[in-house]
């Protein structure tokens, strides 16, 4: 938006001038056009049709010339609405996103911060359907499990509920190998299918989305896992690379050498040796 | 008037009325940067605020997208 704040004057100005010289040609071609229905029907037909052919012709001209300008205008401004366009799309997300982590039953880390949410139908390996959020953050990936259960029943109704949210699944985000879209069950059609790299415990996640998010989530996971998330943060809050790079490579308690690749958003590791947790960032 | 020469009319008629129609699309299309510089009008006053409400703690994907940092 700050593009448009320094351009618009240039922008109203030459919209103005455009407008400007369209009109004052437009018009009075106009005219001429609403003379000459008048002539068709009063006037010779071969001579009216020989003003007919000059008018198309200035037409012609007169509008290709009119487009040129159009397209230039259309070009200059036409990045700015996208931008506009995407950032209020970014802002209804965000505030969805920031609505749901404020009712959620977990918290963020220090120095977490929340990159989306979306609603989500955990499919799981048992073939349950679970119904709960799905953060994505600049660490890891969380699906918070949400069920409405009765208090109390009358005649089978239930006349009090209570939402429990729980964590599902709490994955460090550099687990993550692969995201693709796919047909989740025979009856809902669109999701997206997570695969894990070991040592993580689950190898698959898969979840019914809405269909027009499948790409938008994929697109998020890909943002956080090449890194661009991270460098977008870095380059907002100023913290150094270096000091976010985790540098333990050996254990404090026995010593031994942490061969075991640190992902991002893990926090800690286990050392195979002692078992001694390690804190690494 | 024989039915050429009302026939050849039509058609004259026709021509004038697209060669009308296609001068009231680029009035109208030119028209359209004017909502255009409204609609970016209002964002440039709207979304500034809005960033700044929903990246108080600087963590979230807006803030980095966009660079806004409300420290």
């Amino acid at each position: 938006m700050n593009g448009w704040v320094k351009y618009r004057q240039t922008f109203l100005d030459q919209i103005n001038a455009v407008q400007l010289s369209i009109k004052s040609q437009a018009n009075p071609l106009r005219q001429e056009g609403q003379n000459l229905l008048q002539a068709v029907d009063h006037e010779d037909t071969q001579t009216v049709e020989q003003r007919i052919e000059s008018f198309r012709d200035r037409v012609d001209s007169f509008t290709s010339a009119a487009r040129n300008s159009l397209n230039g205008l259309e070009s200059s401004v036409g990045r700015l609405k996208a931008e506009g366009e995407e950032l209020e799309k970014q802002i209804q997300k965000i505030g969805y996103a920031m609505n749901e982590l404020g009712l959620a039953s977990f918290q963020l880390r220090p120095g977490e911060g929340v990159v989306d949410a979306q609603d989500a139908t955990y499919m799981t390996p048992q073939k349950e359907k679970w119904h709960g959020t799905l953060f994505l953050t600049g660490e890891r990936m969380i699906f918070e499990r949400r069920e409405d259960v009765a208090l109390k029943k009358v005649l089978f109704i239930a006349t009090q509920k209570k939402t429990i949210k729980e964590v599902e699944l709490d994955l460090p985000i550099g687990y993550v190998q692969n995201v693709s879209k796919g047909r989740v069950s025979l009856l809902a059609w669109g999701g997206i299918f997570i695969d894990f790299k070991e040592p993580c415990q689950v190898r698959q996640a898969v979840f019914d989305v809405k269909d027009s998010e499948i790409d938008e989530i994929i697109s998020t996971f890909n943002y956080i896992m090449s890194g661009e998330a991270e460098r977008d943060k870095l380059a907002t809050t100023g913290t150094p690379v270096e000091q976010r790079i985790p540098k333990v490579v050996k254990c404090q308690n026995c010593g031994a050498p942490i061969m075991q690749e640190i992902v991002l958003g893990e926090r800690s590791v286990t050392c195979t040796y002692c078992g001694t947790v390690i804190q690494v960032s | 008037m024989s039915g050429d020469e009302s026939q050849k009319k039509n058609a004259l008629r026709d021509e004038v009325d697209s060669q009308i129609e296609q001068l009231d699309s680029v009035i109208s299309d030119s028209d359209q940067f004017s909502s255009d510089a409204a609609y970016l009008d209002r964002l440039s006053i709207s979304l500034p605020t809005q960033i700044k409400d929903l990246t108080k703690d600087t963590s979230t994907k807006l803030t980095w997208m966009t660079g806004f940092h409300n420290s």
